[in-house]
């Protein structure tokens, strides 16, 4: 297990010097880690868009001469102004604070390689990171994350109703909310479950059940007992990206040494009645900007954050027979957060007929692992696992400074 | 060598969990004319079980029609109005999966006979078919009462020529989509094939991949693309009348080398040829044994216990029974170091049948199963769920394991409750001042309870 630089936070400045003649921690990491001093420790927020999300509805390319004749009545008449060409769905106005600051990043036409519109395929080579694979036993950020903090039940955690595969293989917890997350049982069994998994034992079971127990302890000693947990979990928490991120609000303000989070949103397959300006994937959209705005807000000063919007597939450039979009292929991503390089990154071809994949959908030019890559380098201070993404050659995209 | 290991174990593993009295009986029986009398072919009536199954109507209802309940034709491929049939059509498949899967809750907890049961479960994983994938929730029924129940202990090969055919994997594996490329427009036109047509590896691959051989049984990407060929054809007869028809005019019929050998026959003798080869393969032999001596004996099956149980299998053309009974009455099957962990369904039954409880299978009891996530049919990857107690052991499941036995003991599962009496297995239980029902819960999440 390598130096993290959490631990080398916290071992002081005394060992700066000799920390940095170990190899696989460079004298800037030393320096950024320094330097970090009030912003606080790293932070990294993944947020999945399931179902699809319709990246040309996110950021429109409006400066295309075909946007408005390809989308129809799906056309966006009143975008925010965001970059040459490109502007933004008006309900992500609670984002221009980012965009002000120049923190708010988009990488157009991303997406994978790989021709699926399954979701759950396509979603599952994402998580997998690895498109094609058959392999989902541990996700790219369960890899990513080896070896950092890997003692802290705490360290990497999703707010959602099932552990991501990105998480799986991490030790990770999955919760929707905090005061539901614990074991639903009164004090003495409660008492006699910890005696059970208190011996020391090579058993895995015992190890991670008492692993289990004692996040559960921790987090009632820092958020106060509340934990009644198991089939009584709150329903609107997961649901809404801003009551995740409320959540996730809760857990980092108690102290507890969260790192890496992932956060989940449904519901953007919009195969009926998508809507423009308002309706249906407006009220979605409007939700991640408020939950990014919030995390932003709520963090700024505290933790470095940093944080990327992902999605499986885009949609049809076209409107289907029912004024929304069918499966298709390239979207977009968004990072935002420290050190991020505002404005439109990736290669952008166009939306004309010729360049679009299979007449339909917008071609991928991106590949989505490149961007995860930047982004974890990032927040790592240091090149992830080369087995985080299994073959694939990170392209530098420049989305940080 | 243990015979009182070996005797609990064949409860444990072999079906889903003593109930109250089922130890003494076995030991009464002894283990070999035990383990043959849970081996026989024909399937043994089991009315009580039967009684209980009957809450569930799609697992009887043999007319695709009634099964959806849909009008089938306005839910072909081509927007407008067909949207909101095809719409009712997917969530009709939901709710059949479900119902499926709640049935085969009841199965595992209240069946006589645990082990065609456990064989169902280890097959249904085997040929993994995703419930969500487009039409194959309501194709379940189907493919688990006409194509896995009959085979579970019968031969090899005429489980994977059933699975072959089977609609549910037909369209989960992609099949009958495939069809031989540059297809006459004609020929596209009658046989509704979009696009120009051409072959679609999926199945080929996991054919051999999954099903027969096992990844390192020695066939190449050249073998898929060839396997693919044959089975170019196998199709459905149409989208809304899901059964199996082989359809000559979308099958390649040019030559094709599998393994280093032609492919003997015309049309769809070619497929059922290549299927009974793959079947009879020494590598198809390795392959099915060492997966039935990971579900039964070790994560990591001693390879000469592997061996032996590839070599019954060849010896007796893939009976099944056969190379069972070698797994089950083997000196390794009783090592007290070979533990296997509870899969999620094995801990509810278990704990269920331990305490002489009950089940209906409906939602509240099959979601806390789906909670630990190895819910039959809902294996997102064609592998199935893998087998070794490493992918399931983390301190998140552990937490809704223990949760789970909470919930259990403490009635807060609708429709299915633990019975009156202490689980039997469960030695060391540190002293307490908890009700009964905790001290059943503390039983059932405690360390000891997660393996068999």
């Amino acid at each position: 297990m390598g130096l993290t630089r959490r631990r080398f936070l916290r071992a002081g400045s005394a060992t700066l010097l000799c920390a940095c003649a170990r190899p696989g921690l460079s004298v800037s990491d030393a320096t950024r880690a320094f330097a970090g001093g009030g912003a606080g420790e790293p932070l990294l927020v993944v947020i999945f868009l399931r179902g699809g999300a319709d990246g040309l509805h996110l950021v429109p390319p409006v400066g295309e001469r075909a946007y408005a004749s390809l989308r129809g009545s799906l056309a966006l008449s009143s975008p925010l102004p965001f970059r040459t060409g490109f502007g933004l769905h008006p309900a992500l106005a609670p984002l221009l604070p980012l965009v002000e600051r120049d923190r708010l990043a988009v990488v157009h036409a991303v997406g994978s390689s790989h021709p699926t519109r399954s979701h759950f395929e396509a979603q599952d080579f994402m998580e997998a990171g690895e498109p094609g694979t058959n392999d989902l036993h541990d996700g790219w950020l369960a890899r990513a994350l080896a070896g950092v903090a890997e003692e802290d039940a705490f360290a990497s955690l999703a707010i959602a109703s099932q552990l991501p595969l990105s998480l799986r293989g991490a030790g990770s917890f999955a919760m929707t909310d905090v005061a539901g997350f614990g074991v639903a049982a009164g004090p003495e069994a409660r008492d006699g479950l910890e005696r059970l998994y208190a011996e020391a034992a090579d058993d895995p079971v015992v190890l991670a059940g008492r692993r289990a127990l004692g996040a559960v302890a921790d987090l009632e000693r820092r958020v106060g007992s509340r934990g009644r947990g198991g089939g009584r979990r709150s329903r609107g928490a997961g649901e809404r990206l801003l009551g995740s991120v409320e959540q996730l609000l809760v857990l980092e303000g108690a102290g507890l040494p969260v790192q890496a989070v992932c956060l989940e949103s449904d519901g953007w397959d919009t195969h009926v009645n998508q809507g423009v300006e308002t309706g249906q994937m407006a009220r979605w959209i409007g939700d991640l900007a408020e939950a990014v705005a919030r995390l932003d807000a709520g963090l700024r000063g505290r933790r470095e954050l940093r944080l990327v919007v992902m999605t499986e597939f885009g949609r049809t450039v076209r409107p289907n027979g029912s004024r929304g979009t069918d499966h298709g292929h390239g979207s977009v991503m968004l990072v935002a957060g420290e050190g991020v390089r505002g404005g439109v990154h990736g290669d952008w071809r166009g939306l004309e007929e010729p360049v679009l994949h299979e007449g339909r959908d917008l071609t991928v030019t991106t590949d989505w692992r490149s961007v995860l890559y930047e982004v974890t380098t990032a927040h790592l201070g240091r090149r992830p696992p080369a087995d985080t993404f299994p073959g694939h050659t990170a392209r530098s995209l420049g989305l940080f400074t | 060598m243990d015979q009182r290991l070996r005797e609990r174990r064949l409860l444990e593993r072999a079906t889903f969990g003593p109930r109250p009295g089922d130890l003494d009986a076995l030991r009464d029986e002894g283990a070999e004319a035990w383990v043959h009398r849970q081996l026989r072919r024909a399937a043994p009536r089991d009315a009580a079980l039967a009684e209980r199954l009957a809450g569930f109507p799609v697992l009887a209802e043999r007319s695709w029609e009634r099964l959806v309940g849909v009008d089938l034709p306005s839910t072909q491929m081509g927007g407008g109005p067909d949207r909101e049939a095809r719409r009712q059509l997917s969530r009709r498949a939901r709710e059949i999966s479900v119902e499926v899967v709640g049935s085969r809750v009841v199965r595992a907890v209240h069946g006589r006979f645990g082990m065609r049961e456990v064989m169902l479960d280890f097959w249904s994983n085997h040929f993994s078919v995703f419930g969500r994938k487009n039409l194959v929730g309501a194709l379940l029924p189907h493919y688990e009462r006409d194509v896995l129940q009959p085979h579970v202990l019968g031969r090899f090969e005429d489980l994977l020529l059933a699975v072959a055919r089977s609609p549910a994997m037909l369209i989960y594996l992609d099949n009958w989509i495939s069809s031989a490329p540059n297809l006459s427009r004609r020929v596209r036109r009658r046989a509704r094939v979009r696009g120009r047509g051409g072959i679609n590896e999926n199945y080929a691959r996991e054919l051999l991949e999954l099903h027969t051989l096992g990844v390192d049984g020695g066939y190449d990407q050249q073998d898929v693309v060839e396997v693919a060929r044959v089975f170019t054809g196998w199709t459905l007869e149409s989208r809304h009348d899901p059964v199996f028809r082989f359809r000559e005019v979308l099958h390649d019929p040019g030559q094709k080398r599998v393994l280093g050998r032609r492919v003997r026959g015309e049309g769809i003798e070619q497929g059922e040829g290549l299927l009974r080869r793959l079947a009879r393969h020494p590598a198809t032999a390795h392959h099915v044994s060492r997966k039935l001596a990971a579900r039964f004996v070790a994560d990591e099956p001693p390879p000469g216990l592997v061996r032996r149980g590839a070599r019954r299998f060849l010896e007796t053309e893939g009976d099944l029974r056969e190379v069972l009974a070698v797994l089950l009455l083997s000196p390794e099957f009783a090592d007290p170091g070979h533990r296997k962990l509870r899969t999620p369904l094995r801990l509810v039954a278990g704990a269920l049948r331990a305490t002489d409880g009950e089940t209906d299978g409906s939602r509240r009891g099959v979601r806390a199963i789906g909670r630990l996530g190895e819910l039959p049919y809902f294996s997102r990857t064609p592998a199935g769920f893998p087998e070794a107690a490493q992918h399931w052991v983390d301190p998140g499941s552990l937490l809704e394991r223990m949760n789970l036995a909470f919930a259990l003991a403490g009635g807060r599962l609708r429709g299915t409750r633990l019975g009156p009496v202490f689980p039997a297995t469960v030695a060391k239980l540190p002293e307490t001042r908890a009700r009964f029902a905790e001290v059943q819960a503390l039983a059932i999440a405690s360390p000891e309870f997660q393996w068999v």
